[in-house]
């Protein structure tokens, strides 16, 4: 969709960088875009890794288990 | 509640979080699930509750307020005997000192919102298990139910995490100073301190966390009225009266008017939880500092 003056409803997303946070961003996305319903498939079937809706899982809550789970020897 | 279905008897520990012990008392009685709650420092009690139809043992690490130390070995063994379920609430010992996993429990569980996070500005728990199928029912629940968390709050327990190492080796170190120069005072009753040679489960202890203490310490005043615990807190300059642990801040807590307000009162006397029983979660401060303000106000009553 071509972005003009007058529409601000879209997000631009994080500027391009060739390097990196030291801090893991924040990201309150309450839902994930794939490109096609077989993307999603295949998500959903494990055959490519990604988010879906945030309910579900969310990298935040993924780096935070990460963590404790190894705290717990899990 | 992921694992539990009607008919099923849970054991859960005499001592849990109020509301842990009401989820116990009223929704899973509701449910068709019966609980027989047992003391968890002792392993006969618990295989005493034994039942034909128990799925799960439920239990903390060490127990609020007493800070009694469970008897996690051999519970352990006796579960895995039966085939039931050993769940541990690590909150008050931490992986830090202590990893359930390693000592046959099938689940943990943690209020992140305590020692882990350690800022009080989070409100998450965490719940893991051994076995990835029944990890992956209980995420299947989570997500059913909606317990899902906030990606800010993750955000923030991760940074608190960074730390997590470092605060627990200070405040664990400052409780036990602080526990002994309580145990001096002529105004205390008593000090509960696990690692203390006069604690009824410090053999346990040792075991169990090796040369690791925890931040937790419980006392009773000599005087064990509302009246002396109302003076205290009045008195007590700089900490926080709040029903929370696990702040970077030293915080205060009198369970008969706040954890375990709902516990019936046979129940608390029986527990020896009088209105001078506190609970101290010691944060950061310098020892010194933390002493000298418990003393002040100590010598005023």
């Amino acid at each position: 969709m071509k972005r003009d003056a007058t529409t601000f409803i879209r997000p631009v997303g994080f500027p391009k960088s060739a390097s990196r946070p030291v801090v893991t961003p924040l990201s309150p996305s309450v839902v994930y875009a794939s490109d096609s319903p077989d993307m999603l498939d295949d998500q959903y079937d494990g055959k490519l890794s990604g988010f879906t809706y945030a309910r579900e899982g969310h990298p935040n809550g993924q780096a935070l288990s990460q963590i404790l789970d190894r705290l717990e020897a899990a | 509640m992921a694992t539990l279905s009607r008919g099923d008897h849970i054991i859960a520990g005499d001592q849990l979080y109020g509301r842990s012990l009401r989820l116990m008392h009223e929704e899973l009685p509701r449910l068709g699930i019966s609980v027989t709650l047992a003391n968890a420092s002792s392993s006969q009690d618990v295989a005493r509750a034994i039942n034909p139809n128990t799925k799960m043992v439920l239990i903390e690490g060490i127990s609020n307020p007493t800070l009694r130390v469970a008897d996690l070995n051999e519970i352990s063994a006796i579960c895995k005997d039966a085939g039931i379920l050993l769940a541990v609430d690590n909150t008050f010992t931490t992986p830090k000192a202590f990893q359930p996993l390693k000592h046959g429990a099938d689940i943990v569980i943690h209020s992140v919102t305590k020692l882990l996070a350690r800022h009080s500005d989070v409100t998450l728990g965490y719940v893991v298990a051994k076995d990835p199928a029944l990890n992956k029912r209980i995420y299947d629940f989570a997500v059913t139910t909606g317990l899902t968390a906030s990606p800010f709050d993750c955000w923030l327990a991760e940074r608190g995490l960074l730390t997590f190492d470092l605060r627990f080796e200070k405040a664990q170190k400052t409780a036990e100073e602080l526990a002994d120069a309580l145990a001096a005072h002529p105004n205390i009753a008593r000090v509960l301190y696990p690692m203390r040679a006069d604690h009824p489960d410090q053999d346990l202890a040792r075991t169990h966390f090796a040369s690791n203490g925890c931040n937790m310490v419980s006392f009773e005043l000599a005087t064990k009225t509302r009246a002396a615990a109302n003076q205290f807190t009045q008195c007590l300059d700089g900490i926080a009266f709040a029903p929370t642990l696990g702040d970077v801040g030293t915080t205060l807590s009198h369970p008969v008017s706040s954890s375990h307000r709902s516990m019936e009162a046979s129940d608390r006397d029986r527990n020896g939880i009088s209105e001078g029983f506190f609970r101290i979660s010691v944060g950061l401060e310098a020892s010194e500092e933390l002493i000298s303000a418990f003393k002040k106000a100590l010598d005023q009553l």
